[in-house]
């Protein structure tokens, strides 16, 4: 799990550069990172890999229609995981030194984390950052790999689109139901949902671009 | 219904398609394909699996984690150490489980612990000249230690997924953690005293005066275990509520004491903390679409039918569950196993009479044994990313590790009493 994360964390300053993927070995992850970079690292470790460069040119709008959304995502989790942990330890403090516990706290707290948890993954899909099973996608040709990978990016997209479709009939259920504590409507909770799902479809769809666009070179593995 | 579910995922997992988006689309397939049930269950059912107050304990361990990595606490935690054992041969080695042992303790993951300790002990190995196939296999061994010793993010979700109390499990790994760090640490030393020149004790004797002062700058981080079990033993707080504080204390040690983090730099901690949360927390989403269908269709309760012909109680229970674990745990990511697997084997392990912090127990150091095991071993490929060894390279010098974490596992499943004497205090 974190694997994949802490790889990254590792490249870090990389991870503002998507426009290249590295595949490593039996362990196939594959990120939006300086490929060059990853590529001396992969291959002073010994792993088989391959390496896809891609033109920064051939993916231009889109990817710059989305940056400002991510920047948003961004902001919006630094700004909401602060607030969640503000939130927590008030309560903890309330109750336990002012022996005043706090109706709403609890009830706030879990909603910012609905909210957190689903912005954040948008982050992720972008990264590549979700756990994949790949043991058998990397025996494959580059070339079908790529289509498989494509195809799997599909899947996302399907699940993504049954999400929205799911939550926006929840949310035309719950009519003007509120929070039972915090007496905010229902639906601003709930429309957490949609919109991650649709950043997250977003991302996908990014990806599945940078997947299609032609290969300029590639560099190949050691071992 | 249930096969179509289960080819649906299987295929998915294959393409590779990542594993939480497998389960929900496989999940949604299924709801389409019998076409009975309401298409608003995928949302709510996801909605339910976010929605938890105990849960929100993962995303905040993992904020304090990173908060006390980059925050100079492991650095303070492996001079003390050092200082500790530094008189015996193959001391770094040793150095390196007690370090990831003190850190399990302030951390609640895996490969943060791996991370934080092999990043220093590995490179100081390497120069001193140890066989760094064997290092590299120990730390990974060490660092899984992290989620045993607690807090442990693994035991929240498995105490969530299977309704167990999160502190009961804490307890209850508390002594299998020191057993594991214990066995070790004999391997290490029996590893040292056949080796060369290499491990010969970095320290001349023990001095009281350094060991002192390594001791005093040591203590903020030794003192965030105590103040975590303390609180949650002693119920002053829940296990959310002392991660909170763990983060709270994290942020005051990092920035106030040890002065090593800025403000600055807090965006990106907090970002990267949550995106580490979110792809445990998304899979613990989608799998609560799935294992909620699992279960209305009554696949558990069908499957311990089907296993009474063999299964007589928790001794031969075990016998069968043990080496799934070990297998799973190889292959897969703990996190999402756990999602995955015990909603369907916990049920079954109930009706045989299997105590339940002692199954998340058991479970728990099953899943450590897979970190540390190829092809899917997330400490291990820490590790060796920290090292530059290859996993094949590492694999030989894996197996008197590996046998010695089996020992461990053995002993817990078959004297349950070593695990539940801890929580039996408090119950």
């Amino acid at each position: 799990m974190v694997l994949g994360a802490l790889d990254l964390s590792r490249f870090e300053g990389f991870n503002d550069n998507p426009f290249g993927y590295v595949q490593i070995g039996g362990l196939g992850r594959s990120f939006g990172v300086d490929v060059r970079s990853v590529a001396a690292r992969a291959q002073k470790l010994r792993f088989v890999c391959s390496i896809q460069s891609r033109p920064m040119v051939q993916i231009p709008t889109f990817e710059k229609l989305l940056n400002p959304l991510r920047r948003a995502v961004r902001a919006g989790v630094v700004i909401i995981f602060s607030a969640l942990v503000l939130v927590v330890f008030a309560q903890v403090i309330a109750r336990s030194v002012f022996n005043a516990p706090f109706s709403w706290s609890e009830e706030l707290a879990r909603y910012l984390q609905v909210w957190l948890i689903l912005l954040a993954s948008a982050a992720c899909v972008r990264k590549q950052l979700h756990l994949t099973v790949d043991y058998a996608t990397h025996i494959l040709a580059e070339r079908t790999q790529r289509w498989l990978q494509i195809v799997a990016v599909g899947a996302v997209v399907f699940f993504l689109l049954v999400v929205i479709v799911s939550s926006v009939s929840l949310i035309a259920a719950t009519g003007n139901q509120t929070t039972p504590a915090l007496q905010i409507p229902m639906r601003a909770v709930y429309v957490a949902l949609p919109v991650g799902a649709l950043l997250m479809l977003l991302e996908a769809l990014a990806l599945a671009a940078r997947l299609l666009a032609p290969a300029d070179h590639r560099v190949g593995g050691g071992r | 219904m249930i096969v179509v579910l289960l080819a649906a995922i299987a295929l998915l997992f294959v393409i590779g398609v990542p594993i939480a988006f497998a389960l929900g689309a496989g999940a949604s397939i299924a709801i389409l394909w019998e076409g009975s049930l309401p298409i608003s269950i995928v949302a709510q059912r996801m909605f339910f699996g976010l929605d938890s107050w105990l849960l929100m304990a993962i995303p905040l361990f993992m904020l304090a984690g990173q908060l006390m990595s980059a925050g100079g606490m492991s650095t303070r935690l492996v001079a003390f150490a050092n200082e500790l054992f530094g008189f015996v041969r193959g001391s770094l080695a040793i150095v390196s489980v007690v370090a990831s042992m003190v850190f399990a303790g302030v951390s609640g993951s895996s490969t943060a612990d791996t991370a934080a300790v092999g990043s220093i002990l590995l490179p100081l190995m390497d120069e001193r000249g140890y066989d760094m196939r064997f290092a590299t296999a120990l730390q990974a061994a060490a660092g899984s230690i992290g989620p045993i010793i607690p807090p442990s993010l693994l035991m929240i979700l498995i105490g969530f997924t299977t309704s167990t109390s999160v502190s009961a499990l804490f307890l209850g790994g508390i002594i299998p953690g020191l057993l594991i760090g214990l066995g070790l640490i004999v391997v290490a030393y029996v590893h040292a005293v056949r080796g060369g020149d290499a491990y010969l004790p970095s320290n001349r004797g023990v001095s009281l005066r350094r060991l002192v002062r390594t001791g005093v700058a040591a203590a903020p981080a030794l003192g965030m275990p105590v103040v975590i079990l303390v609180g949650i033993v002693g119920g002053f707080f829940t296990t959310t509520e002392a991660a909170v504080i763990a983060v709270v204390y994290g942020l005051f040690v990092s920035m106030c004491v040890y002065r090593e983090i800025t403000f600055a730099q807090l965006p990106r901690l907090i970002m990267r903390s949550a995106e580490l949360a979110a792809v445990i927390m998304f899979i613990q989403t989608t799998a609560f679409l799935f294992v909620w269908l699992i279960t209305v269709h009554e696949a558990p309760a069908a499957l311990a039918r089907f296993m009474v012909e063999w299964v007589s109680g928790p001794g031969t229970f075990f016998l069968l569950y043990l080496p799934l674990l070990l297998l799973v745990g190889a292959v897969m990511e703990s996190f999402s196993a756990t999602v995955v697997m015990l909603p369907i084997v916990f049920p079954i392990a109930q009706s045989f009479g299997v105590d339940p912090v002692h199954f998340g127990v058991v479970t728990t150091v099953g899943w450590a044994i897979g970190y540390v095991t190829p092809p899917f071993g997330a400490t291990l490929f820490v590790a060796c990313t920290l090292s530059g060894m290859s996993i094949r390279e590492t694999t030989p010098h894996i197996v008197p590790i590996v046998v010695s974490m089996l020992a461990v596992l053995l002993l817990i499943t078959y004297v349950p009493a070593i695990v539940l004497w801890i929580p039996s205090w408090f119950a």
